[in-house]
């Protein structure tokens, strides 16, 4: 139990945990770094201390300064929202040995899930489908690893098994390729991850991106909350964001919620995380769990009623989850678009300040952002500045009131990337539903936007 | 006293090899260091700057390193050192307590260090005003 939380992120999340907090009644102490002290959370909450200059090497992503601020000013819980710590199992570990609680899964569950190897061999183990592949890195002898991509069949993906982003990734359509290939793949993990293990799946062309939310609790209840669509994406950054996922079955998507909330008991996991899945064929194929709170969240909390952010608190102060799995009711649907501070279609950066704001309003109309007049947006971190949310009875009506709010939406003094969603809410694909993970980028080289 | 008494004291410096010469009576307080001088009238809250050769630079702001409960002087210390007092660069001027972590805070250049401004004990941030410091530079 804890009556206060040390908020260590910036912007958006920042501010929307601190709204969460506040609705629980706890207090909120906000750390940012030297470039962060104009934001609105920092402003807004109990207590407030700078802990380093703007890198976030030497901020956010200093997990030993940010325990000793939780030490010095008393908190009793860090919550580390999304990016940064908050899949670090060595952060956790440290918070954990200090005796104090970490709002996520306990550190051994994060190390499971951040190793992808071992997160596919628990997934196998409780029954969630997988890629083809083997369960395990790839051996070092150049006729096992021809053999093991002969019986996984092409075209394949080699993949790193510390880390994600695109890094120690190839896609391997010859199998004459294939050694060459693993050799990069590993010389890239090992510089990126420091892990320089490899392992190989079936790659899935024109898969959607569909992902399972979840929540667990420390008494053996877990629930899924559904399932999302996000499938807009440019260079593995999701753009818009969608639930539930248009054109699939919802008893499908019951389905392999159930079997993610019961490996979430199989793996001891707790509070909210997030199955990813690739979706073709009317089949999923399990990718990794990010074991945070998601960007995307406020579509399944608008389809769902359940505020997320809420109930991972509550879970970390150790209460039982507030609803049943069959008590959870799918109310329409709803939309996400985030707002970048960068050109809509070329997403050079854009930082600045934000010389004019008003936010959109209405029914059904949702933004999430740090925004005020006068916010000066610092080029150090990440270009997302607000998280605009439309929900409606219908995908149509969800569509029609993101039309209306991202029209009604004035951000001046930076770039935004609002004009790429409005032109995506009149796309045909995109209306239609169901495009898959490349449709963005295949509209971009045939020039989307540019007229 | 003239600018040739403080051009002899300098000398003398030079010839015998003093790093710092200090002088205070009734009417001003001189501190000589490295080939520069500090002058200011008593008390020593304004310094007045001579030799525009070498001259110190205006008062400057140190700023905490890290995050801690902020202290003047070493636990163990009871009485914190007078201020203001000259200092050379590295010199230990006040530490960062977080838990039983006792990080220093170090004087950037010689100078004097002439107004504490941050309160002892309290928690302070990375980049919290801790000290004014006069540095002297040739």
């Amino acid at each position: 139990m804890f009556d206060s939380v040390l908020i260590a992120n910036r912007g958006e999340i920042a501010l929307r945990i601190l709204r969460a907090c506040r609705d629980l009644g706890l207090k909120t102490i906000a750390i940012h770094s030297e470039a962060d002290r104009n934001l609105r959370h920092v402003a807004l909450a109990d207590q407030a201390l700078c802990i380093g200059p703007a890198p976030a090497a030497r901020s956010y992503l200093d997990g030993a300064e940010i325990l000793l601020a939780a030490q010095l000013t008393g908190a009793g819980a860090i919550h580390p929202g999304y990016g940064f710590l908050s899949e670090n199992a060595g952060f956790a570990e440290m918070v954990e040995q200090a005796g104090l609680t970490f709002v996520g899964p306990p550190s051994a569950a994060i190390r499971v899930m951040g190793d992808k190897v071992a997160a596919k061999r628990a997934m196998i183990a409780a029954g969630v489908p997988c890629v083809p592949g083997p369960d395990s890195a790839l051996p070092q002898d150049a006729a096992r690893i021809a053999a093991i991509g002969a019986e996984t069949g092409y075209p394949l993906i080699v993949k790193a098994s510390g880390g994600g982003g695109g890094r120690g990734m190839r896609i391997v359509r010859d199998p004459d390729a294939l050694i060459g290939a693993v050799q990069m793949a590993r010389e890239e993990a090992g510089r990126a991850f420091g892990n320089p293990e490899v392992y190989v799946e079936r790659f899935l062309e024109f898969p959607r991106h569909v992902e399972i939310q979840v929540l667990a609790d420390s008494h053996g209840n877990a629930i899924h909350l559904g399932a999302r669509d996000c499938s807009i994406q440019r260079r593995h950054q999701k753009l818009i964001e969608e639930a539930p996922p248009p054109g699939i079955d919802p008893a499908a998507i019951d389905a392999i919620g159930r079997r993610c909330a019961a490996a979430c008991l199989a793996i001891g996991y707790r509070g909210a995380g997030t199955f990813e899945f690739l979706y073709e064929d009317g089949a999923f194929y399990f990718i990794e769990m990010n074991t945070r709170v998601q960007v995307e969240h406020p579509v399944t909390e608008e389809i769902t009623g359940v505020d997320i952010v809420r109930e991972q608190l509550r879970i970390a102060m150790g209460e039982r989850l507030e609803v049943a799995q069959d008590a959870i009711r799918f109310d329409g649907h709803a939309i996400e678009c985030r707002i970048n501070a960068e050109h809509a279609f070329n997403f050079t950066p854009s930082p600045g300040k934000v010389s004019q704001f008003i936010a959109p309003g209405g029914p059904g109309v949702r933004l999430d952002t740090h925004l005020y007049p006068g916010y000066e947006i610092p080029p150090n971190y990440d270009s997302l500045i607000g998280k605009l949310i439309a929900h409606g009875p219908t995908r149509d009506a969800a569509i029609a009131r993101m039309r209306r709010a991202l029209g009604e939406l004035a951000i001046e003094g930076v770039e935004t990337s609002s004009a790429l969603h409005l032109a995506l809410l009149r796309e045909p694909g995109f209306t239609a539903g169901g495009i898959d993970i490349h449709h963005l980028e295949r509209l971009m080289a045939d020039g989307f936007g540019r007229s | 006293m003239g600018n040739e008494w403080i051009e002899a004291v300098m000398e003398l410096m030079r010839r015998h090899g003093i790093a710092e010469f200090e002088y205070e009576d009734a009417e001003r307080h001189v501190v000589a260091s490295e080939g520069a001088i500090l002058e200011g009238d008593q008390p020593l809250n304004q310094p007045v700057f001579h030799q525009p050769d070498h001259a110190p630079r205006a008062g400057e702001t140190l700023l905490a390193p890290h995050i801690g409960m902020f202290r003047a002087t070493h636990p163990r210390d009871a009485e914190a050192a007078a201020l203001p007092r000259l200092v050379r660069r590295g010199e230990i001027i006040g530490y960062l307590k977080a838990g039983a972590l006792l990080r220093p805070v170090l004087a950037p250049s010689d100078g004097v260090l002439s107004r504490q401004l941050a309160d002892e004990g309290v928690l302070v941030g990375y980049g919290t005003a801790l000290f004014e410091l006069h540095t002297v530079r040739p």
